[in-house]
């Protein structure tokens, strides 16, 4: 990373080397700089970075990590591919339709263990499995198209058994009102909980167990990027201090819920729904595969699997090849906790 | 002089296309977010079907939303002038109403209209109806005293003194609030189909930008700028007609 | 005495007429809503939104003050540009042919369209915010005052061409004074919306401010909040028209004057 002098001056004149001389520590020009975009706003989903931010395991394994929040028109691929960020956290089914634009990626954690995102259905109407959505009226969104097709595709459905109607990206309200039996897509434990506190009992059907997994929330740099020997390093480190952020989740999802509400890092946090959250969440998180070699660890299998309903879905025009985007080298080097 | 006009902007357009195929080509803006040109004028060839769908659907709500908020907008101007009462108690709230973010709002017209294009025409008619309502008064209070004065003494009806004085003073007033209608009824009828819509440029760009197909994002935006252009120039045309006198102060000026 | 230009007594007789019918809209709200003809999660009564203001206030503040900075900062830096560039073109015919026709194209440019590039460029926060509003403002302000410009009474230019004015007092005696109209009625519509444009600007590039809070409320089914947030902005709106309102009173006391009955 470039060191620039004018900004040692600065920070000297900022009395930040007193600091750090005081401290013996790393002063601030020492430290190498790394950019991250994260996969969503601030809350417990993305607990583990914030905490290894704030209290300092960054700052101890010699990293300057920035954090940058998601937001809803500049994503997190896009960021990455044109260099403003290091590293991105995303969803694969994007990086995989980046990828097939000639974007080169490299994949190097796997926070989600199986897809969190979902379809949430009235209790009412009845649906506990796709086939019951016969006949009945299905909320979209409009990035869920695709993968709405194509989930009534691997369900032994065609698109004439249901009807559906488009809805807004951060909609449950027509759901609530009762003029869809069920939406597609929310994620398992966000919306469910909020419509549930609106008065409405609701079935949640992960996409992962229809045919739809995927590793969500994948940590991920340009070739260009992950090619440099020294940028490996980094990438260690901040896996490193990743990891030792996340186990104070894994041990209790409640308190690492009230640590990201109390720490107001982002406003309109509610700590039920947060902490409703942490204890879903950790499930989706764990996987026999996360046990034996350690948490964001990758599966090529699950990766594989997407890649192909990716191409199914005709975001695609082939199968995008994996393997190759994924690499467990820095999750070895990083001796991750095991939960 | 005929030949300036079209050569003129014409020579920076293409200039900005230029620049636009280098930034793409060497890599100075990413592709994902930015398409070359190239790519974006091959797919009216390649799929123009799904385009011309989608822009029909767009100019529709849009075309409604403009003549039905213009209307409005207009016909409210007339009251507000010939009645102060109303014009003080409606106009502030008029203000107030249109200070709302609509975008805000779209969601809970949705569900409240369903998912047709009504909602969408109801979020269009709203960002236009205020500029013409405000653009109106002002032309048509701008008449001159004097003339008003001599209306007066002849014993003009208010109905003589709305279509004979008032109005063609607001003209000019009336075609810049139409002129800026004409673009934004595009982009309204298109953030309302951001919020929710299975059909429509908005659908498109939103659709098409989750799978990073940047052609059919900015193929969406082209059009929505051409529609605009093409509604602004017909309304050139039509303010020419309507204002000849204007037009003869402007090439003496020269 | 008079305040701003105006008799107080005129003032109130121009508050009373919008309050009363206000008054009236928002008991019909709350007695619909009490009833259950208004679904809460659609739009809370009148009661709830202020109960939500009241114990959100530190929130909606900080957000509020974010989302006013950037509008009026991007506003002002729009307007400015968009003055200055009007004069430039009006004195000249060449640069008017070429570059009019593109400013006007550019207004049919959805500005959401070029966010996530201008975020791309700039990074997400504040600055690409105030850019994209800037750029909102910058061309209302060109189209309006151009033609403000050149509107002028031919009577008037041949008398001060006949005078042998020079093009600096002929822009400052009639020109501008002329554009004044055109001048305000862009500010006002600019005005509101700028706030629009910066809350657009903020769903796509960035995480503070009012148009963030109205999404997150609406994701997180704060619908109190959500809506306590659309009134904060609408407030904030209206009191960037009114200051502009009152600028112009002020600098075109002879626009005010009522046309004879």
């Amino acid at each position: 990373m470039k060191r620039n002098p004018l900004r040692r001056l600065k920070s000297a004149a900022g009395g930040v080397a007193l600091l750090s001389a005081a401290c013996g520590a790393a002063s601030a020009a020492d430290m190498t700089k790394l950019s991250v975009v994260l996969g969503y706003i601030p809350n417990v989903e993305m607990y583990g970075l914030e905490y290894a931010l704030h209290e300092g395991l960054y700052k101890a394994e010699g990293l300057d990590v920035t954090l940058i929040p998601a937001g809803q028109g500049v994503n997190q691929v896009q960021m990455v591919a044109a260099g403003v960020v290091d590293v991105g956290i995303d969803n694969p089914e994007g990086i995989i339709a980046a990828a097939a634009k000639d974007e080169s990626f490299k994949v190097f954690a796997g926070q989600f263990q199986k897809q969190p995102i979902a379809m949430t259905c009235r209790k009412d109407s009845g649906v506990t499995k796709p086939a019951d959505l016969k006949g009945k009226t299905i909320g979209v969104k409009t990035n869920a198209e695709p993968y709405f097709k194509l989930f009534l595709a691997k369900n032994g459905l065609e698109p004439s058994d249901v009807t559906t109607t488009a809805i807004g990206p951060n909609d449950i309200s027509v759901l609530i009102a009762g003029r869809i039996a069920c939406e597609i897509t929310t994620f398992a434990f966000n919306e469910p909980r909020l419509i549930e506190a609106a008065g409405v009992p609701v079935t949640v059907l992960p996409l992962g167990d229809y045919g739809l997994n995927a590793q969500a929330d994948s940590y991920f740099v340009k070739n260009s990027f992950f090619d440099k020997p020294e940028n490996q390093e980094i990438l260690t480190k901040f896996l490193r201090a990743t990891g030792k952020g996340w186990v104070g989740f894994y041990k209790d999802p409640k308190a690492a819920a009230k640590y990201v509400v109390d720490n107001h890092f982002v406003d309109g946090l509610d700590i039920d729904q947060q902490t409703f959250q942490a204890a879903q969440q950790v499930k989706y998180m764990s996987s026999p595969l996360t046990a034996e070699k350690g948490i964001l660890w990758l599966d090529p299998a699950i990766w594989r699997q997407t890649a192909e309903n990716v191409k199914a879905s005709g975001v695609t025009p082939d199968v995008v090849p994996t393997d190759g985007m994924l690499t467990t080298s820095i999750l070895e080097k990083a001796d991750l906790p095991k939960f | 002089m005929r030949l300036l006009r079209v050569l003129g902007p014409a020579a920076v357009f293409l200039a900005a296309l230029t620049i636009w195929q280098a930034a793409t080509a060497y890599g100075w803006v990413d592709r994902l977010v930015l398409p070359s040109p190239i790519s974006v004028a091959r797919l009216f060839w390649t799929d123009p079907g799904l385009l011309a769908f989608n822009a029909g659907v767009t100019a529709t709500e849009a075309i409604v939303g403009l003549v039905a908020g213009n209307v409005l907008g207009l016909l409210l101007a007339i009251l507000f002038v010939n009645s102060p009462i109303s014009r003080r108690s409606v106009l502030p709230v008029a203000t107030g109403a249109q200070s709302i973010p609509i975008a805000a709002v779209t969601p809970a017209l949705i569900i409240a209209f369903g998912n047709g294009m009504e909602p969408k025409i109801l979020v269009t008619i709203f960002l236009v109806f205020f500029p013409m309502l405000v653009n109106a008064m002002r032309g048509l209070r701008s008449a001159d005293a004097e003339v008003g004065e001599l209306m007066h003494n002849l014993s003009a009806s208010g109905f003589q003194r709305l279509w004979m004085v008032r109005l063609p003073a607001a003209l000019p007033f009336i075609f810049t609030a139409l002129k800026f209608s004409a673009c934004s009824s595009f982009v309204a009828a298109i953030v309302a189909e951001w919020v929710a819509s299975d059909r429509g440029l908005g659908h498109l760009i939103v659709l098409a930008s989750s799978q990073y197909r940047a052609d059919q994002v900015w193929a969406a935006v082209l059009i929505c700028t051409a529609s605009s252009m093409a509604l602004v120039g017909l309304l050139v045309l039509t303010e020419r007609r309507a204002m000849p006198w204007l037009r003869l102060s402007e090439r003496d000026l020269a | 005495m008079k305040v701003a230009g105006r008799d107080p007594r005129d003032m109130l007789a121009a508050i009373f007429p919008p309050a009363l019918l206000i008054a009236a809209l928002l008991a019909l709200w709350a007695w619909l809503s009490a009833r259950g003809s208004i679904p809460s999660y659609l739009l809370p009564s009148p009661a709830l939104i202020v109960t939500s203001m009241a114990a959100n206030g530190s929130v909606l503040l900080r957000h509020g003050l974010v989302t006013t900075s950037e509008a009026l900062g991007g506003f002002a830096l729009g307007a400015v540009l968009g003055l200055v560039a009007s004069i430039v073109l009006a004195s000249s015919r060449w640069l008017r042919e070429c570059f009019f026709p593109l400013a006007l194209a550019s207004q049919a440019v959805p500005i959401a369209a070029i966010t996530p590039l201008i975020v791309l460029l700039i990074g997400r926060g504040q600055p690409a915010i105030l850019t994209v509003v800037a750029i909102g403002a910058f061309f209302p302000m060109l189209i309006n005052v151009t033609r403000g410009l050149r509107a002028a009474d031919i009577d008037y230019h041949e008398l001060l061409h006949s005078l042998a004015a020079s093009r600096l007092q002929r822009l400052r005696m009639i020109e501008l004074p002329g554009a004044l109209p055109y001048f305000f009625a862009a500010l006002k519509i600019g005005a509101s919306l700028s706030f629009i444009t910066a809350m657009v600007g903020e769903w796509i590039g960035s995480n503070v401010g009012l148009g963030y809070l109205i999404v997150i409320s609406g994701q997180y089914f704060k619908i109190p909040m959500l809506w306590a947030a659309v009134v904060t902005t609408s407030a904030l709106t209206l009191i960037l028209v009114g200051v502009v309102t009152l600028a112009e009173r002020l600098s075109t006391p002879w626009a005010q004057a009522e046309t004879p009955p």
